[in-house]
């Protein structure tokens, strides 16, 4: 079955050459003025990426070699800083680890699935469905340090809402962000109102499944099941995919609402990787062993993008074309 | 079975399946929208009515020179000055020079344009976190820690997402027009600037939505390159006031005489998202997306 091109989306698009490069006789001189105009025009980010991105990076590779406190110059350590940080030396480092590796295998599935829910949901024909869907974003819009106060005060044990809903049926709620076992889930019950946009590309994904695949596969006899199955799932395996990846991103860079609601405790139960960061780099002046954490949290970030990748050839559908 | 129950069974399957979805909707939809409520209300109420158990939902008589109280709790208008500084002059960066470097992407053709382009898309899931340290400590060293510049010069070389979202669209666009005017012996940049930019209206809108919602939300860059007291964004200042209300680093307890008055400045700093949102909401929900993923 061939599908038009207009419904891929997806990393196997993104890779794809530009489609406006059509073989065009011209007089060299008109070329050659085209590329000058093109590498001048293309410039600004060119240079941008040296001096905002690829620079840093490798001058924070450097500064991870050294004891750094911006005060006195640069000393060259080697390894040292690594060694710090994986023989235990830094008792933080693997309890912040932990903390986000636990975060992120929570918050970033339960993002996807919760995303894929609604969006099915809000994508199917009935009314109102515009409401609703401004209902699920509206709070992805609010600034980042107003949604901590109102979490805050939303789980607050005695007079929050979230305690005061569940006397309604009897249950008398946990300390939330006071309480060590429930403060890091607190953290991603917040962080679920952030779902309006991983919501929108998946519903967007799913109004771009081609009905004629459905009116096919109902002629066929297909079950709702067999068509969510071998339809909806593969056609939408590409977007699916691209949310995945910002969750991963987003949710091992964690620092904000740590930093406001609970500054890492109770017990370091919420210190995440990027709380133990700021408060080397800026609390204690470390600033080569801060730039060392940045490079390993890279690292991981990296490791995990490149694994999904991997896996995404093995269920992420490409159509041949 | 004869046609008609058929059709009527799968009415009838319809109508439930439908009045199921509701329900969820509705149950899933209260966990979004009641806090908002919940924070509104309270910024409308006396101090003796916040810590009361049931809640107060209605506050009678609202009090809304709680409003006004709580802004002159700390210099909000110079705040909000700052905020505005730090938001609108990067945004006018953001917007025209990814603009610029999108149509040389989209539609000029030079060597080692397609290397370079997935270069951008390799930036856009880069963590950043591996730049902060690096990028403060030349900074810093430039002095320009207290000043607006860090917040400023990067905007003007263009962001990856922006570039790669215009040029999407770009692409989208029919190139006769471009084509003719080419003819016609119009240069690059009077075709940049008299007919493609006209065109890309919704792009350079939803592009400038995108770089406000960031600018004028962040948290992070205000807090590690603004300390003057002069020079805090509202940010700063509603996370300041935070602290102080609650007297804590974190807000553990949460008790405060000033909670209302809290609530009452969150909901003045989240109000222009809000107002934004709801204007502009097809930006959001619709014309963002088709147009990123329109590939």
């Amino acid at each position: 079955m061939t599908i038009e091109p207009r419904y891929s989306a997806g990393i196997g698009a993104v890779v794809k050459p530009n489609a406006t490069a059509r073989p065009r006789p011209r007089p060299n001189r008109l070329r050659r003025r085209e590329a000058w105009t093109g590498v001048v025009m293309a410039l600004p980010w060119m240079l941008g990426f040296l001096l905002f991105t690829a620079g840093p990076m490798i001058f924070g590779l450097y500064a991870g070699l050294t004891r750094w406190d911006m005060i006195s110059p640069p000393r060259w350590v080697g390894l040292q800083n690594f060694i710090r940080m994986f023989s235990g030396q830094d008792r933080h480092f693997y309890r912040s680890l932990g903390v986000t590796f636990r975060y992120v295998l929570i918050s970033a599935p339960l993002h996807v699935v919760l995303g894929l829910l609604l969006a099915g949901m809000l994508n199917m024909k009935i009314k109102g469905t515009n409401f609703f869907r401004s209902v699920y974003y509206l709070p992805s819009i609010l600034p980042i340090v107003a949604s901590a106060v109102m979490w805050s005060w939303v789980f607050n044990p005695d007079f929050g809402l979230f305690n005061w809903a569940l006397s309604l049926v009897g249950i008398r709620g946990p300390g939330w962000l006071t309480s060590p076992q429930w403060a890091l889930p607190s953290m991603v019950i917040m962080n679920l109102h952030y779902i309006g946009p991983s919501m929108i590309i998946l519903l967007a994904g799913l109004q771009r499944v081609p009905q004629e695949l459905y009116e096919a596969s109902q002629l066929d006899g297909a079950s709702r099941w067999q068509s969510l199955r071998h339809i909806t799932l593969p056609m939408l395996s590409p977007v699916i995919f691209f949310v995945i990846i910002t969750n991963i991103n987003s949710s091992f860079q964690t620092f904000t609402q740590a930093f406001l609601m609970t500054n890492g405790g109770p017990r370091y139960a919420t210190y995440f990787y990027m709380l133990h960061l700021y408060n080397e780099a800026w609390g204690a002046s470390r600033m080569g062993y801060a730039s060392a954490l940045a490079w390993v949290m890279f690292v991981i970030i990296v490791i995990f993008l490149v694994l999904h990748f991997r896996l995404g050839k093995l269920w992420v559908y490409q159509e041949s074309d | 079975m004869t046609t008609s129950s058929w059709q009527q069974s799968i009415k009838l399957q319809n109508a439930i399946g439908g009045a199921a979805a509701y329900v969820l909707l509705v149950l899933f939809g209260l966990p979004f929208i009641v806090p908002l409520l919940f924070v509104i209300s309270t910024a409308l109420k006396s101090a003796s009515q916040v810590y009361v158990n049931p809640p107060v939902w209605v506050p009678l008589p609202p009090q809304f020179s709680n409003f006004a109280q709580a802004w002159a709790v700390a210099p909000f208008g110079r705040f909000l000055v700052n905020s505005l500084i730090t938001t609108f002059i990067p945004m006018i960066g953001d917007v025209f020079v990814s603009a610029i470097v999108a149509y040389s992407f989209a539609r000029l053709r030079w060597p080692g344009r397609d290397l370079v382009f997935s270069l951008l898309l390799a930036t856009m899931i880069m963590p950043g976190i591996v730049t902060f340290i690096p990028t403060f400590i030349v900074f810093a060293r430039l002095n320009w820690v207290n000043t607006f510049l860090p917040f400023i010069v990067p905007a003007y070389f263009g962001g990856a997402f922006y570039i790669f979202l215009l040029r999407q669209f770009m692409l989208n666009l029919p190139d006769g027009l471009e084509e003719a005017a080419r003819i016609d012996g119009a240069n690059t940049a009077q075709i940049f600037t008299r007919i493609v930019l006209p065109l890309l209206g919704p792009a350079l809108a939803t592009v400038a939505i995108f770089s406000f919602m960031a600018r004028w939300n962040d948290f992070f860059g205000p807090m590690i390159y603004l300390h003057s007291p002069n020079l805090k964004t509202l940010m700063l200042g509603l996370a300041f006031f935070e602290s102080m209300a609650t007297g804590t680093g974190g807000s553990y307890g949460f008790l405060s005489a000033r909670l209302h008055l809290l609530m009452a400045i969150t909901t003045l700093i989240a109000l222009p998202c809000v107002l934004l949102f709801i204007v502009f909401q097809k930006y959001f929900v619709r014309d963002v997306i088709t147009s990123g993923f329109k590939l």
